[in-house]
């Protein structure tokens, strides 16, 4: 079992009423922060970030989303980068996973190739690359990228990224979205090709994507995992039999929200204000017309969606959430090190997970609290997951860090196009 | 509202025989080419009461036949679907005919005017887009939410006509279908209006040598009738009627005015072509 460190970089001290007047992106006003505290976020994120690599996570994994309260991360690489240098200094044997940098917003995909490259120079080959299609409101209103052409970029620029890194010539580039006479970046990366992973939402047209192309699937869990798990796990597992595709847990990664404590009703009191800040000012406020746009979704999928919005889960309800609220619905499992090794452990069993993002920051948590929901989980949760899927190869991690070598599924994006 | 049995559904090959364009025609008296709204192509009692006047010839922009969702994916840029509708229209043989565009449809028949000259006799346009000003902006309808929908388009949104629009069927799958559809048809047009529906047009506009008759909203919340002059300041031959008590959406708020201030233009004694 792999088990990744992740948070979001939010800002962390709006009024109790932020949702009521205010959505947590696009055009949330920028004079709502006190500065010193956007200061305050990068510093102990950062900090936390490295707190979780001292205790033995596996992975330290960071998203992109720009213009965003809840995440105020425009450019995973920066922190990437500088995680990657302080962990090779500390000889820390740590993946650095950028889970999100979008493709379909992307206009410059030679410089994501460049920065990738980068990092995985930096940290001695520890790069996993995330490569999401992106965020609606990221991509389209924030990027100016047409909704219906979000998906035909990231196809695009995936191509042009993953051979970029491969490709020993340089070559030249004829896309419908940039073009370029000599691809020939410097570096590449040290791995002769990063582990890639798309992180899906639960479209099956994704999914087949990443199951023929060999890639990690990540799935995020914060409209809930007791609703969604079902659907979007099992999706996969169908469509991967239906393809004929053995799976291996390896390939599966997930982001579970997570609060250790010592005891369950100990977690609630220390950990329910800053769960109830992140549902109801980040996910709950975030509107679903900037989660969605017309033309980012074909119409058959429009057609599913329609009849059948269970694949949003608890989302409508995220504004207003309470702790139990979410306890209930999975997007939050929390309590004990005794309860929450044991749900984690059912979860991660019944859908065959073989990679967790355990995101313990969130909302307005502060550093000393961020840091001790590591500590008991480093401690008394880990050591209950570990076990889980020995035997099974790693394909979709760094060799220099003990992953297997790819399988011959994961063809290299030139053949397999 | 489905159009009528007696409505010719054609679809011509174009594009090198890569793209399909599907019409609907129905009517009888001299040719109008329709140009839908981004909402896309559907029947109403507007296109009713024109089609007593004239035998109105629309295409469904390429995406937005039920039947071939997926044309709009063949379509990389505006120049290429501006020759597309120019050998679609064509391919009907209708080039000399006059159009009557949309919003949407009305920023395509400008394209096309401004490209080919010769293409149509007049336009008749309803509150088009393809002008932008910073200090006058235009509501993002493409992003904008269900519920700001109705006091977008119409002057009354409570009123009878958003209420038809916006009513659900009461069959939940047809009701699925036509959202997926309207949301579907806004998006592919959003392919050439994202992220501001301003590609260049207003320096082409000199181009555009047929007369134009600018019909507008004084109540047009998404486009404010500040841009007719805009509009009419940039084309040689122009003019403009402002309809009370009208939004946005003026096929389906002001049907019977907009067809009042059209029908005198579009089909002046002696003017028409193919007159049935």
């Amino acid at each position: 079992m792999k088990i990744n460190y992740f948070q979001l970089i939010p800002y962390r001290r709006f009024a109790s009423d932020f949702e009521a007047h205010h959505g947590a992106a696009v055009d949330t006003p920028y004079a709502l922060v006190d500065p010193q505290e956007v200061r305050s976020a990068y510093r102990d994120a950062l900090g936390q970030y490295m707190h979780a690599a001292r205790r033995g996570f596996d992975g330290l994994a960071v998203t992109e989303h720009s213009q965003s309260a809840y995440d105020m991360l425009p450019n995973p690489s920066l922190i990437c980068s500088a995680l990657a240098h302080a962990t090779d200094t500390e000889g820390l044997a740590t993946a650095i996973h950028p889970l999100g940098r979008s493709l379909g917003k992307a206009r410059e995909p030679l410089r994501v190739a460049e920065e990738m490259a980068m990092i995985d120079c930096i940290s001695g080959g520890r790069l996993v690359a995330g490569f999401p299609v992106g965020l609606a409101y990221d991509a389209s209103m924030n990027n100016g990228v047409p909704p219906a052409e979000v998906r035909a970029r990231f196809d695009e620029n995936l191509e042009l990224v993953l051979r970029a890194w491969t490709d020993p010539e340089p070559f030249a580039f004829n896309g419908r979205f940039s073009q370029h006479g000599c691809v020939n970046i410097w570096p590449r990366p040290l791995q002769s090709q990063p582990p890639v992973w798309i992180t899906g939402i639960g479209n099956p047209n994704t999914m087949k994507f990443v199951l023929s192309r060999g890639f990690g699937f990540n799935y995020f869990s914060w409209f809930g995992t007791k609703a969604t798990g079902p659907r979007i796990f099992n999706r996969f597992y169908d469509i991967a039999a239906e393809m004929g595709v053995e799976t291996n847990p390896y390939q599966m990664g997930f982001m579970q929200m997570i609060a250790v404590a010592e005891t369950d009703a100990e977690a609630e009191r220390l950990y329910a204000p800053h769960a109830e800040y992140f549902a109801r000012k980040a996910l709950g406020a975030i509107p679903m017309n900037q989660l969605a746009l017309p033309g980012g979704i074909d119409i058959r999928g429009l057609e599913f969606i329609f009849r059948d919005p269970k694949d949003f889960g608890a989302y409508a309800q995220m504004k207003t959430a309470t702790y139990r609220d979410l306890v209930d619905s999975g997007a939050l499992i929390a309590g004990s090190p005794e309860t929450v090794a044991q749900q984690l452990r059912e979860t991660l069993s019944e859908f065959r997970i073989g990679n967790l993002h355990a995101m313990l920051h969130f909302g307005s948590m502060p550093r000393d609290l961020a840091e001790a929901n590591i500590d008991l989980f480093a401690d008394r949760v880990m050591p209950k997951l570990r076990d889980l899927w020995e035997g099974h190869d790693h394909h979709w991690w760094p060799e220099a860090l003990g992953g297997a070598a790819r399988p011959e599924t994961n063809t290299p994006m030139k053949e397999a196009v | 509202m489905d159009f009528p049995a007696d409505t010719d559904t054609r679809t011509v090959s174009v594009w090198n025989d890569k793209v399909e364009v599907t019409f609907r025609s129905l009517g009888r008296g001299p040719d109008l080419i329709y140009l839908h709204p981004a909402a896309g192509l559907g029947h109403s009692p507007f296109l009713a009461e024109l089609s007593k006047h004239f035998r109105i010839h629309a295409p469904h922009f390429p995406g937005t036949d039920p039947e071939r969702p997926r044309e709009i994916h063949k379509i990389g840029s505006l120049w290429d679907l501006v020759l597309i509708y120019e050998e679609a229209i064509r391919a009907m043989d209708l080039a000399g005919a006059p159009v009557m565009g949309e919003s949407f449809g009305g920023m395509l028949s400008l394209e096309l005017a401004a490209n080919f000259p010769d293409l149509f006799s007049r336009l008749a346009l309803l509150a088009p887009v393809g002008i932008w000003r910073e200090d006058i902006p235009i509501a993002n309808w493409i992003a904008a939410p269900p519920e700001a929908m109705p006091a977008m388009l119409f002057a009354d949104p409570a009123g009878p006509a958003a209420k038809a629009i916006f009513t659900p069927p009461d069959d939940p799958d047809v009701a699925a279908d036509q959202t997926a559809a309207l949301v579907w048809s806004i998006g592919v047009t959003g392919k050439f209006l994202w992220p501001l529906p301003e590609k260049g047009l207003e320096s082409r506009l000199h181009r555009v040598t047929a007369p134009v008759h600018l019909i507008w909203g004084n109540e047009d919340r998404l486009i404010p009738i500040t841009y007719a002059d805009l509009f009419a300041g940039a084309l040689k031959d122009a003019k403009i009627t402002r309809l009370p008590d009208a939004g946005h959406a003026l096929s389906f708020e002001s049907g019977p005015a907009v067809i009042e201030a059209a029908l005198p233009f579009l089909a002046p004694a002696g003017a028409a072509r193919g007159v049935a």
